[in-house]
């Protein structure tokens, strides 16, 4: 099994050279390292390298092919890439769902105020929503001039992580 | 007699107190909102009741619902634990009304010390050291020239409700004086209902010491040291220590009389703390009192060996203070990291969510107040402070050892969490060499936000990790079902105890 593999800017193939039952052989790009890996937990693996010990966390992200992952408490924000999401991208359509067009927020929180009505015209910049999480409210603007399509939510309103607030265009 | 105590508070101090109620043989009742049913402080109470929905104006911040569980729940006693009603001057008088004791001081004293102004003046009386500047409201625009010159520029001016930066302005140029005190009135005004100001002259860059006292109903009170907490972000404390390596004996002697004398002054009773802001030429100020246990309370309790909740209990109930001031001595050093659920890579964003896996930090010298656990959801609704590490260690450097090698053995996942920042804090040479103030983190930004080393080698795990999850999730996964058959001792020994059977 092969996989590209993209962490920042940077994408790596990562190829299964063996499974031996106690250790893989795994290349990422021209390096081979012979693991130690127990999953000792749903998404937590243990993995000895060379005798050095690292916990690494899997947190599912918004679909099955990209996680953020965790070590040594730095968040990794990692995409797989596999045939369907080169295909998807030969295609010009990304795979981590990252819609300019979609204002959201990272976190889960309350909505405190929203600025615009559906058919505002919006300069780059404007303060489109504000949403409040542990005593602090973040404001979410556009990134570019655009028209405000949908409003999603309502004032007041308590939402997930990265769930579509306003659809602007 | 104190018997059963209802603690109005939720996280990590509503479970540090009823720790201290369970080894008094007190009962603890624990009050909980809508998001907080599965909190820990629920469960490790002896009672719990619901005091109403998320929002804390809703809840913790409802008198009402609080003192009609405690009646039903038949609590003698009622802790407020930090933030939320614990200095609320209304309080301790309605508890009192109902026959309930409020475990704190009395409502006049909160009052009094809650208003910067009034607090100013009662130290002033009392000969205590206050910021120079004055003690009286400023009323008009002339008042504002006339008293800001005589201070001497640069002054701070101060909403006398204020706290948490509000209402708070700097002024370091003459034509700044009217522009500043209006916008400090106006601020005042919104935040708190009440324009008065205040001016103080500016410390610069100042040390925030803090002395912990603690008074009893017969007259008694002593300090148990001081806390260094000069390591802030926007006037939130990250990390504190004590003793504090700008302390001298001769100072924390003064000091310490000092802030028994502030307290003397209004007879307080149980624990509270007098801040000061302390210059480089180690001349001292009375900043604030705060009349309520701290957040960093652990590191006098490690450093001292005291139970400061127990003391908190046994005054309140009327008791004598356990100890004399001739009793108490530090003995080694201690250092308080707090834990927030916020991305200090991302602009400091809160970061709510489902813990997902947590491995708490053990070992020798470490202690960790928290109430978290794997599966737990933290709500969007409170602060985000999770949880607070404590290291103890017979000299300084060891406490930062520790406390370093107990910040990377803390694992938690499923929310971002500011561990790796306060690892490079014990990291930088400022706070390694304990020469440090308040522009410790402006100071230090650049380098606290960096990365250490090189993540080549740990980037190619990650990898690797997420390669081996994928290719579970696919099915993708040759023989991890034989694998599991042929790896099983249970299952082997089950297999042999049916044959042995046989």
């Amino acid at each position: 099994m092969k996989l590209d593999i993209k962490i920042n800017e940077r994408i790596a193939t990562v190829e299964m050279i063996e499974n031996t039952g106690k250790t893989f052989k795994i290349k990422v790009d021209d390096q081979i390292y012979e693991v130690d890996s127990k999953e000792v937990k749903d998404g937590v693996f243990s993995i000895l390298n060379d005798n050095k010990s690292y916990l690494i966390d899997i947190i599912s992200g918004s679909s099955n092919k990209n996680f953020e992952v965790v070590a040594w408490n730095k968040v990794f924000p990692v995409d797989i890439i596999d045939a369907e999401a080169k295909y998807l991208m030969s295609r010009g359509q990304g795979t981590t769902g990252d819609d300019e067009n979609v204002i959201s927020s990272p976190m889960p929180g309350k909505i405190v105020k929203i600025m615009v009505k559906k058919g505002d015209v919006l300069k780059a910049g404007d303060t489109v929503i504000v949403v409040s999480a542990m005593k602090m409210e973040s404001e979410y603007k556009v990134k570019q001039d655009s028209t405000v399509q949908d409003i999603l939510v309502s004032e007041g309103d308590t939402i997930e992580g990265h769930q579509p607030l306003v659809i602007v265009e | 007699m104190i018997n059963k105590i209802l603690i109005a508070n939720r996280g990590e101090i509503a479970l540090r107190i009823m720790r201290s109620c369970r080894e008094m043989g007190i009962k603890s009742v624990a009050v909980f909102s809508e998001a907080d049913r599965k909190s820990k402080h629920v469960y490790y109470a002896d009672e719990a009741y619901f005091i109403g929905p998320s929002p804390s104006n809703e809840s913790y911040l409802k008198v009402d619902n609080i003192i009609e569980a405690a009646k039903k729940s038949g609590a003698d006693a009622i802790h407020p634990g930090y933030g939320f009603l614990s200095e609320n001057a209304a309080f301790p008088d309605r508890c009192k009304a109902e026959g309930i004791i409020f475990i704190g001081p009395t409502s006049e004293v909160i009052s009094v010390m809650g208003d910067k102004i009034s607090a100013r003046k009662k130290m002033i009386d009392s000969g205590v050291l206050v910021v120079p500047g004055t003690k009286e409201d400023i009323k008009s625009d002339e008042d504002a020239l006339r008293i800001v010159k005589m201070v001497g520029l640069p002054v701070m001016i101060k909403a006398s409700a204020g706290g948490g930066g509000k209402g708070m302005r700097l002024v370091r140029h003459e034509k700044d004086i009217i522009s500043g005190v209006r916008a400090a009135k106006s601020e005042a005004l919104a935040a708190f209902g009440d324009d008065a100001v205040y001016v103080e002259k500016l410390v610069e860059n100042p040390h925030h010491i803090e002395f912990q006292i603690v008074g009893d109903s017969h007259g008694n009170v002593v300090h148990l040291f001081e806390r260094e907490c000069s390591v802030q972000r926007r006037h939130q404390k990250v990390v504190e220590e004590s003793p504090s390596p700008l302390m001298t004996p001769e100072l924390r002697e003064k000091m310490g009389t000092m802030a028994v004398t502030a307290a003397k002054a209004v007879n307080y009773v149980g624990a509270g703390t007098i801040e000061f802001l302390v210059d480089d030429e180690l001349n001292y100020y009375f900043l604030e009192m705060n009349t309520r246990l701290q957040v960093e309370h652990p590191i006098t309790e490690i450093v001292v060996g005291v139970d400061l909740v127990k003391a908190q209990i046994i005054v309140a109930d009327g008791g004598y203070l356990p100890w004399n001031q001739q009793d108490l001595l530090q003995r080694g050093h201690a250092i308080e990291t707090r834990i927030y659920a916020e991305d200090p890579f991302n602009n400091f964003m809160p970061s709510p969510g489902i813990i997902k896996h947590i491995t708490e930090p053990l070992g020798p010298g470490i202690r960790h107040d928290g109430y978290i656990y794997a599966g737990y959801e933290i709500p969007i609704y409170y602060d985000p402070m999770i949880s607070k590490l404590i290291s103890w260690g017979s000299t300084r450097q060891e406490a930062i050892d520790r406390m370093k090698r107990a910040l990377f053995n803390y694992k938690l996942s499923g929310v971002r969490t500011n561990i790796r920042y306060l690892h490079r804090i014990m990291e930088s040479e400022d706070f390694a060499s304990g020469n440090y103030n308040t522009g410790f983190i402006e100071k230090n930004a650049d380098f606290l936000l960096a990365d250490a080393e090189n993540y080549k080698e740990l980037e190619d795990l990650v990898m690797i990790a997420s390669f081996l999850y994928f290719r579970k999730q696919t099915g993708n996964n040759d023989n991890q079902h034989k694998e599991e058959c042929t790896q099983s001792n249970w299952n082997n020994y089950a297999k042999q105890i049916g044959v042995n059977r046989l």
